[in-house]
């Protein structure tokens, strides 16, 4: 049911032939497209789609056909660099670095103890960096304090599926996609930040109609354009929307009755959660016309079919987890789980965010095992040969709180591996503070804005110049083979993690070393062993049979599985005290329940309708800072640019940050198109050109969270807030307040200078000019009038990017 | 050992009860969850302080509403912690706590907070670290033996 007919995307730039095409996966985001990497001299030149992978048939996106260029960069970091007494980063060697290294660590452990040392990690690695962080920093290092990026981008799809299902991984895939009558994309602006999903989704829609597509964003994004109903809801208000949706369909009586009898728990709590949830009162809090809204329920009430996904419009909002939670309990309810074209598919941003907690290397430990519950942990001790009481137990901590020990100057050493914290983290000067007082390895392929705060920096193999495994957002475990050797000096996050082990030297019960495999191909298999048993049984996974059917989505039980398109088809959840990754969490609160508690839900294998009670954003515009600001991701880049912005055709499309402002605020505010405007919060400021339209609301502004240069004010978190879901502790970028601030010189008119001559003089229109003074006509001017001149206007066009061919 | 747990557990509700009505006049929606956390503590203090006036208590008696009572309080920490910075961000202001109130209710989190790390070393003496772990979060656990 997926694409009618491939088409191979390619992007190559070579002198005659390449010399050959190596198989892969790309590693941008989390659709996971199939790929082959060109090689020629050595060296990579190029991408092609892999027209055999159902996931993408051939196509690329624009990142991901771009990708490669970061690869050749000349400022690829080509040897270790070290902070001398100077404060200076010089060039070091490989001994030299990872002696400092393991200096360090030794020296927190032994002055702090062990929750001292805290490996902060990311999305974009693979599956054997991250069971090998999971190894070291649970067994070896026997630290509480692992985390990743992925915090930032889906610990909220992994706490949703937790407090319904009781384990990670996403019901449904991107079958069910291509097969569902409704598609609901929650927070979810696919056309840009998951493109090629994008175009498969409406080249069926195109050639078929269906499905009817729901875009629940407060923009109107390139996604939300190609709706049927877009639901343009108020900042904060997700929650809101599904508690008026559900009230509605039990008010209607279209709950499966039959399917929650027999296959869920807690109906009667949760139907109570959404009492009161009027269409009056639903219309009032999301701000979505009542008819709209009438057209929601209905579909949503009536379709027989439904696939809802989730990205960050939802991760990173208000109410994150109770709103993916709702979310779940709507499937639940309709009874629209487990069937082809149904079930909530919570995707990721990460090409493999997913794999670091399927891993352990974030969250709960390896093949989601259950840190609070002895018998999972005898079992991880028995698997790893270690003593029991060595392991660290009971829930995780999130990067925000692991800041928080960093300032009780509790943490001696950071190691922050492929991520870029000190623009990604919200809250920027905070984190910054806080980096700057412990010491930091960075361990990335450039020198990116955390370097400012490293102690020491490693530098990593990219995609291409390395082999492993990656889970994009449905499940699929992916390969991608190593096309070259990485340039020299530089090693894989992998090699560096195995060193680190070997340094430390870390051992088993035995006195044998803990960390035992020395290829990603071996770590793989160990890995696999980890699974057995597990709701992500990996057995049937082998290196060869990933690369010939092209991915395989776990659980993979045995080697003649093929893997399992959509989980929970026989209605068993995995919420028995014995098999359960977690024992959750009160829905309300986010406090950590004990065994006790859990089995007192009496789920037993049922599915958990949670309560979902509402409770407004953190921070909502004042006074003082009267508009709503909201981040978020352009087709053009990824992250924070550390690859995407060395692409030559990326860099050029959006080569600097931007800030969305309504047509009508803009009016009001007397801001020209261009003009660099200040904006403020109570965190910091930014100054960059505006773009007015109307694709953000009156009453919101948007920044892309792409740009953070420490030299420029023009990253989104100098603004945003560093508040954490209750559940989740996934920031909650989406909501602050702030205001918008002209930057203006003043012109005083002399005799007889006109309008236009005055703008001519300062670069901009007649028009411009009065409109930057609230001019209704040409003749407002006199001699002796002070008129308000922008300080600066830069023309900011961003290249249109066509969603869908 | 009883009489300490007993004296120990009623410090607390005495900081806890005072906290509960200094927040009382506040509605930041950190302060909801805030106060949601403290009625817990408070609901899983009475009945532990009921358990040990009755004298020598067994492990499970206590360990389910031990276990709440410390979580709820890994949740009290950061709510205050963000409320007090969105406070700061706010301006102390109008309707808005003061410094000084938020610095006293600091000291009562933290001697709150001192008392759990003290009842966590206690339990850990008496009934091993092998049972601790898995009730008491790793950060109110003796610092010697963390995990």
């Amino acid at each position: 049911m997926g694409w009618k007919h491939e088409r191979i995307d390619q992007n190559v730039y070579s002198q005659g032939e390449v010399d050959k095409w190596v198989y892969s996966t790309c590693g941008l985001c989390s659709v996971g497209c199939g790929c082959y990497v060109a090689v020629k001299d050595d060296k990579i030149v190029g991408i092609k789609g892999n027209g055999e992978d159902p996931i993408n048939r051939g196509r690329l996106g624009p990142k991901g056909e771009n990708q490669w260029h970061a690869n050749n960069a000349p400022d690829r970091l080509k040897t270790p660099m070290i902070r001398n007494q100077s404060g200076e980063l010089e060039p070091a060697s490989w001994e030299e670095a990872m002696q400092l290294v393991v200096d360090k660590a030794k020296q927190s452990l032994d002055e702090k103890g062990n929750n001292s040392v805290s490996i902060y990690s990311t999305g974009q690695g693979f599956f054997e960096d991250y069971y090998t962080i999971a190894k070291v920093g649970r067994a070896g290092l026997q630290t509480h304090l692992l985390d990743a990026n992925t915090r930032l981008c889906t610990s909220t799809v992994e706490f949703a599926l937790l407090q319904s299902f009781g384990a990670d991984g996403t019901p449904a895939s991107f079958d069910d996609i291509d097969e569902a009558d409704t598609l609901m994309l929650f927070g979810h602006n696919v056309a840009e930040s998951g493109t090629v999903l994008f175009e498969r989704i409406m080249e069926r829609k195109v050639r078929t109609g269906k499905p009817y597509l729901i875009v629940v964003d407060p923009r109107k994004t390139l996604t939300a354009k190609e709706a049927d109903l877009h639901l343009q809801l108020s900042p904060g208000s997700n929650l809101p929307l599904m508690n008026g949706l559900i009230n509605t369909l039990i008010e209607q009586d279209k709950v499966d009755k039959a399917f929650v009898e027999a296959h869920t728990v807690g109906y009667e709590k949760m139907k109570e959660s959404v009492k009161g949830w009027t269409l009056a009162k639903t219309s009032e809090s999301t701000g979505i016309p009542e008819d709209h809204l009438k057209e929601f329920y209905r579909v949503m009430c009536d379709t027989p079919s439904l696939v809802s996904t989730t990205l960050q419009g939802a991760f990173q909002s208000a109410e994150a987890t109770k709103a993916c939670v709702a979310i779940n309990n709507f499937h639940l309810i309709r009874g629209l789980i487990g069937k082809p074209g149904c079930g909530p598919l919570h995707t990721a941003g990460q090409p493999s965010s997913s794999a670091n907690r399927t891993a352990g290397g974030v969250g709960t430990y390896p093949a989601h095992r259950n840190p609070t519950n002895p018998a999972h942990m005898k079992e991880m001790a028995e698997l790893w040969n270690v003593d029991q009481d060595s392991l660290p137990a009971g829930p995780e901590k999130g990067i925000e709180e692991i800041i928080t020990h960093i300032e009780k100057e509790e943490v001696g050493f950071f190691w922050n591996i492929g991520t870029n914290p000190l623009v990604s983290l919200p809250n920027r000067s905070r984190i910054k503070k806080a980096l700057e007082s412990v010491f930091v390895v960075v361990q990335d392929p450039f020198l990116t804005e955390t370097s400012a705060v490293a102690d020491v920096i490693l530098p990593v193999a990219m995609w291409g110049e390395k082999e492993g495994t990656m889970e994009n957002a449905d499940r699929t475990v992916t390969i991608s083979r190593k096309a070259v050797e990485p340039p020299d000096g530089v090693r894989s996050d992998f090699e560096i993690l195995l060193d680190f082990a070997k340094r430390m030297e870390f051992k088993d019960r035995d006195g044998q070393p803990l960390v035992d495999y020395s290829t990603p191909e071996e770590c793989f298999e160990e890995f696999k062993r980890i699974t057995k048993g597990r709701p992500c049984d990996m057995t049937g996974i082998t290196y060869a049979r990933l690369e010939s059917l092209n991915g395989m989505r776990w659980p993979v039980p045995d080697e003649k599985s093929t893997g399992t398109p959509r989980l929970y088809s026989d209605y068993k959840f995995h919420t028995t005290v014995d098999d359960a990754q977690v024992f959750g969490k009160d829905q309300f609160t986010g406090r950590a329940l004990s065994k006790e508690e859990f089995r007192e839900i009496g789920a037993e294998g049922r599915a958990i309708l949670q309560e979902t009670y509402h409770l407004p954003p953190f921070e909502q515009p004042n006074d003082e800072y009267p508009m709503w600001l909201t981040t978020g991701r352009s087709v053009w880049h990824w992250h924070t640019r550390t690859k995407t912005a060395r692409a030559p055709m990326l860099h050029m499309a959006a080569p600097h940050n931007y800030v969305e402002i309504h047509t009508e605020d803009a009016r009001e505010l007397g801001i020209v198109e261009g003009e660099v405007v200040r904006i403020s919060s109570p965190r910091g400021e930014v100054e960059v050109p505006a773009r007015i339209g109307e694709i953000v609301q009156k009453g919101l502004i948007f920044l892309p969270f792409h740009f953070g240069n420490l030299e420029k004010k023009e990253s989104a978190n100098n603004l945003t807030n560093d508040f954490v879901d209750p559940i989740s502790k996934q920031p909650t970028y989406k909501q602050s307040a702030c205001k918008i601030e002209k930057i203006r010189d003043e012109h005083k008119v002399k005799a007889g200078e006109s309008l236009e001559e005055i703008a001519s003089h300062y670069g901009l229109t007649a028009k411009e000019l009065r409109a930057a003074n609230n001019f209704s006509t040409p003749y407002e001017i006199e001699m002796g009038t002070t008129i308000e001149v922008p300080a600066s206007v830069i023309n900011t066009p961003i290249q249109p990017y066509t969603p869908h061919r | 050992m009883s009489y300490q747990f007993e004296e120990l557990f009623t410090d607390i509700q005495k900081d806890n009860r005072i906290v509960l009505d200094e927040i009382e006049p506040f509605e930041h929606p950190l302060v909801v969850l805030l106060r949601s956390c403290l009625e817990e503590q408070e609901y899983m203090l009475e009945r532990l302080i009921e358990e040990f006036e009755e004298g020598e208590t067994e492990l499970k008696d206590i360990k389910t509403n031990c276990s709440a009572l410390f979580h709820a309080n890994q949740k009290v920490n950061p709510y205050f912690a963000e409320w007090r910075r969105a406070t700061g961000w706010i301006g102390y202001k109008d309707d808005n706590p003061s410094k000084e109130l938020m610095a006293s209710l600091q000291k009562m989190l933290d001697d709150m907070q001192d008392d759990l790390i003290e009842i966590a070393s206690k339990l850990d003496e008496e009934y091993g670290e092998s049972t601790t772990k898995y009730f008491i979060p790793t950060f109110y656990l003796p610092e010697e033996r963390v995990n």
